[in-house]
């Protein structure tokens, strides 16, 4: 009888017993066990909020009450269209410790770091927020660049002779030699060349540097104080490996323009702790700008490809936070992309997971999709001119009405602590 | 199309209840009643409509191919001579043409501005046209079919009814095997409708196989160690490279060889065999070697019906060398880089050289470059993207490579050599392999491949090629050791030595049946654990 087929009711049995099984697990146990460890002990792998930043309150209110003729222009704000600044309390401390510390800018320096994608290059963004604030505030000179840029700095012009050579520790040709604060890349001189640099006119804030500072990878630092403003300049370089040429001010503000032509802002996580360290003790952040997320979207194919990098970018914001307790660290989202929603599918995710994961990692996040007016706006900023026609960077103008928005956002911010303080 | 898989729940629903219709009805129906037709109608209804559930209005392409293959190739029984190569020639363009309208039109109108094309692709919106599920399966079924017919291979056209259940068979419709006429449709003939005892346990093993090694290794590997490397290459270390893609090289085959380990036992429980289609391909000791165990159907196919019309591995045909003259052409016009037109220029001079000045080279020549057009239309068929030339290219050099070198293949060092350059070349092809494919159901709309995908390629071969080796920069996360451990259990399992993976085999034949239900039970968690399984389809579903 072996040769014959299973009697039917056999077969239905088996069926329904293994359907149903199949079923009951489903309905039952839905998630891997190991997945739902992974969310219960999501909340306590961030890393616990520096206690520098909870002693703080006793200063605040001391510091606030002797500079509040400065903010009176925060009473008469201009209407300009904005997203709110999203995060936790520890995120929120920073900031207001920042605000702080900028009526006080012309007794210390309070430099800025924004690191971007090609979004910032040539000084977009970060040269509107530095004219304004050196305008307000003090400082002068573009702080860090380099002979060899992805594209021109807008606040000098240069030119150079000689061999100069460009090397990223990020993207495609990515050298991990090159891998150093702060651009994450550095300018090898194979021979010899000189660099001439120049000011570009500006009178408010002041043009030029007085502090020039040449950072070859290995020391000395080369540095010249200069009691008159300098607007140009021709430096020489022998041999060597520059990570990057201070032009500042001793005092004041600075703001950094840091662009990575085509990064994610992955690479950032690699740095080594002795860069970060280098960093703390030669120009330390106040405040760290994040503007990255415009090159993941391309390859995103799931949203969980989308969770997977604002946990890398989460990871970051923590890793900077430990180093510089007492900066405050703001991610900048991506922009509006492309004309259609399928052009872009990732970009609604990327955006929604970078507003949970960063600020459950300390950081605020101001969503500047939202700011340009939404999902589609970039059509109506590619209208206007501020938009350029890859439908993804800004224009100039773009650049600028970003800026504009943005530190709105920031004011708007601040103008909302100082009101539920005076409340208190 | 809808989120349909082997692997999930609904599916195998609807298999039941087919394979529970079919063996009450062989069971019930008496011998004269219980006709081939019958048997026939209801496979062909089954089929048709799992091919509606998964591809919706795509259907009728099916059913368009079905009705014309066989208008013609009863028209080519009954014509002789200039009308019947003229008939031949049009199934054959048809077939070709159908493949190439919804595969390649919008591939070539976005590689070719300012053209008719692009006026096409503007006018009826080719990038939005779906891919009907298994095209490129059917279509070369369909011309396989006629050209057996044709050749006499196939003695007679058979019924509508045949022809239409064979193109259409479920199990093997949207990603193989590749089934020949001659070997599937005298099983349709048949009275016995579903196995014994003895040969159902078989087949229900070879599903649980099938299902273990695509869920297990197949989803569980891509998840953990495959999907996030791809998804951002620049933010990982070569070494986590290194472990993506001979992850993916498992993952590929497990997903591949588990549809076929599925499709065969489905197939054999409704009491139909196809062929196999996998023999341990990474253990192979050449490139040849490899095609002869991956995917044996497909290679099977281009050798029987192109390589060898080509001139094999004889000599040049004028459609060899045409294929070579617009590969040249391509290359050139595409690589816009004097460089790149130099080398393809001397490559193309050295080898007719070659030829002139040894005549007694002619033939091996011959048999690279066809040997290399073949790789390169067979990295096409993939899909229509610069990816899978790039990926076809790479594996047809080295196929040609070695042919061309004069290595002792029975040498204990050559074997070896053998091995380590055709696994390593597998693998490092798949670079373009995994970042053209789609991984989930959905990607397919308005996008035929993943958006960046030359550049994903470019950038993991620039991290491999520029980067040192840094052990200190992996991520070291748990679900990177399990899935790192999961490719070793693989790999191993792969490379068992075959005396003791046949002891295996035979012992798990002889499981007791409580195995067999507790196997079932582990692979249902699995696949209601795996990291999104049910929104992840087989690989080849997509080609």
């Amino acid at each position: 009888m072996s040769s014959s087929p299973r009697p039917w009711p056999q077969w239905g049995l088996i069926w329904l017993v293994f359907l149903a099984s199949w079923w009951l697990i489903q309905t039952v146990s839905s998630e891997a066990p190991w997945n739902q460890r992974r969310e219960r002990l999501k909340p306590l792998s961030a890393k616990p909020i520096n206690p520098v930043i909870l002693d703080l309150d006793t200063t605040i209110h001391k510091d606030e009450v002797l500079d509040e003729a400065s903010w009176s222009f925060l009473d008469s704000l201009d209407s300009v269209p904005t997203s709110p600044l999203v995060g936790q309390t520890a995120a929120w401390f920073g900031l207001r410790r920042l605000f702080l510390r900028l009526p006080k800018a012309g007794q210390k320096a309070i430099e800025i770091y924004h690191w971007g994608d090609s979004q910032i290059e040539g000084d977009r963004i970060s040269g509107e927020l530095r004219k304004s604030w050196q305008a307000r505030w003090g400082g002068r000179g573009p702080g860090w660049t380099m002979p060899v840029m992805p594209a021109p700095h807008g606040h000098v012009r240069a030119s150079s002779s000689g061999e100069l050579l460009r090397q990223t520790g990020f993207g495609r040709r990515r050298d991990t030699t090159a891998l150093k604060l702060p651009f994450l890349a550095v300018n090898r001189i194979p021979t010899q060349a000189t660099w001439r640099v120049e000011a570009t006119r500006t009178e408010n804030p002041p043009a030029g540097w007085t502090l020039q500072e040449i950072w070859p990878l290995t020391p000395p630092v080369r540095v010249n104080e200069h009691d008159v403003a300098k607007t140009e300049d021709t430096l020489a370089f022998a041999k060597d490996t520059l990570r990057g040429v201070f032009l500042g001010s001793p005092k004041g503000i600075m703001v950094h323009n840091l662009p990575m032509r085509g990064a994610s802002g992955t690479t950032l996580n690699r740095l080594a702790r002795a860069e970060w360290d280098w960093l703390a003790a030669t120009h330390p952040p106040a405040m760290v700008l994040l503007q990255f997320g415009g090159n993941a979207v391309p390859g995103m194919t799931q949203p969980k490809q989308a969770r997977w990098y604002a946990q890398n970018m989460g990871r970051l914001v923590r890793n900077i936070r430990e180093h510089f307790p007492s900066a405050v660290v703001v991610f900048v989202g991506p922009s509006d992309m492309g004309l259609r929603p399928q052009d872009y599918p990732g970009l609604p995710w990327v955006i929604e997971a970078l507003a949970k994961e960063i600020p459950e990692a300390g950081g605020l996040f101001w969503d500047l999709q939202s700011a340009m007016g939404g999902p589609g706006s970039m059509a109506d900023w590619h209208a206007k001119g501020w938009a350029s026609s890859d439908h993804i960077h800004f224009s100039k103008r773009g650049a600028r009405e970003a800026a504009r928005r943005f530190e709105q956002a920031l004011w708007l911010a601040w103008r909302d602590m100082r009101k539920s303080t005076s409340h208190d | 199309m809808t989120e349909v898989t082997f692997t999930a729940w609904p599916f195998w629903v609807a298999f039941a209840c087919v394979f529970m219709v079919m063996s009450i009805a062989g069971q019930h129906l008496s011998e004269p009643r219980r006709t081939p037709a019958l048997r026939k109608v209801l496979l062909l209804a089954f089929s048709m409509g799992f091919y509606a559930w998964v591809a919706g209005k795509l259907v009728a392409i099916l059913v368009l191919s079905v009705l014309i293959n066989h208008l013609l190739t009863l028209g080519l029984t009954s014509t002789t001579g200039r009308l019947r190569q003229i008939l031949v020639t049009f199934a054959v363009v048809f077939n070709v043409g159908l493949l190439g309208l919804f595969k390649y039109a919008y591939f070539v109108a976005d590689w070719w501005p300012n053209s008719t094309l692009e006026f096409a692709l503007q006018s009826w919106r080719l990038d939005q046209w779906m891919l009907p599920i298994g095209l490129s399966f059917f279509t070369f079924q369909a011309i396989s079919y006629v050209l057996d017919v044709h050749r006499g291979t196939l003695k007679a056209p058979t019924s509508l009814l045949s022809f239409a259940t064979y193109l259409s068979f479920f199990p093997q419709l949207v990603a193989g095997p590749i089934v020949r006429a001659g070997q599937f449709l005298p099983q349709l003939e048949s009275r016995s409708w579903v196995p014994n005892k003895h040969e159902d346990r078989h087949h229900i093993q070879r599903i649980l196989t099938g299902f273990l090694k695509k869920v297990l290794l197949g989803d569980f590997i891509g998840a953990w160690i495959v999907d996030p490397v791809f998804a951002d290459p620049t933010a990982w270390s070569s070494v986590e490279i290194w472990i993506a893609l001979y992850g993916y090289s498992l993952q590929v085959y497990a997903d591949f060889s588990g549809y076929t380990d599925m499709a065969k036992g489905m197939a054999g429980l409704l009491g139909l065999a196809l062929p196999e289609n996998f023999n341990r391909p990474y253990k192979a000791t050449s490139p040849g070697d490899f095609w002869r165990r991956w995917h044996i159907t497909l290679s099977a196919w281009w050798k029987d019906y192109v390589y060898i019309p080509m001139g094999g591995n004889r000599r040049f045909s004028a459609f060899s060398l045409g294929c070579l003259g617009v590969a040249c052409a391509a290359i050139v016009w595409w690589a816009d880089n004097l460089g790149v037109s130099l080398v393809t220029s001397g490559v193309t001079l050295l080898m007719m050289a070659v030829m002139l000045l040894y005549p007694k080279a002619n033939r091996r020549v011959a048999h690279a470059v066809n040997a290399f057009l073949i790789m390169l239309m067979g990295g096409l068929w993939h899909g229509a993207h610069m990816n899978f030339i790039v990926w076809g290219a790479l594996n047809g050099a080295v196929l040609s490579t070695w042919i061309v070198l004069p290595l002792r293949p029975k040498k204990a060092w050559s074997q070896w050599l053998g091995w380590l350059v055709t696994f390593h070349t597998v693998v490092a092809s798949r670079i373009w392999f995994r970042a053209g494919s789609l991984v989930h159901w959905n990607e397919g709309v308005g996008t035929p491949h993943p958006k960046g995908a030359w550049d994903t390629a470019w950038s993991i071969w620039h991290v491999l090629t520029s980067s040192t080796v840094e052990l200190g920069n992996v991520h070291w996360q748990p679900t990177c050791l399990a899935g790192i451990a999961l490719l070793g259990i693989g790999f191993g399992l792969h490379f068992l030595p075959e005396p003791v993976s046949d002891a295996l085999q035979n012992r798990a034949k002889k499981a007791p049946t409580w195995m067999l239900w507790a196997g079932w039970i582990g692979a249902t968690l699995l696949s209601t654990w795996a990291p999104g399984t049910q929104m992840r389809p087989f690989i080849y579903w997509q080609f």
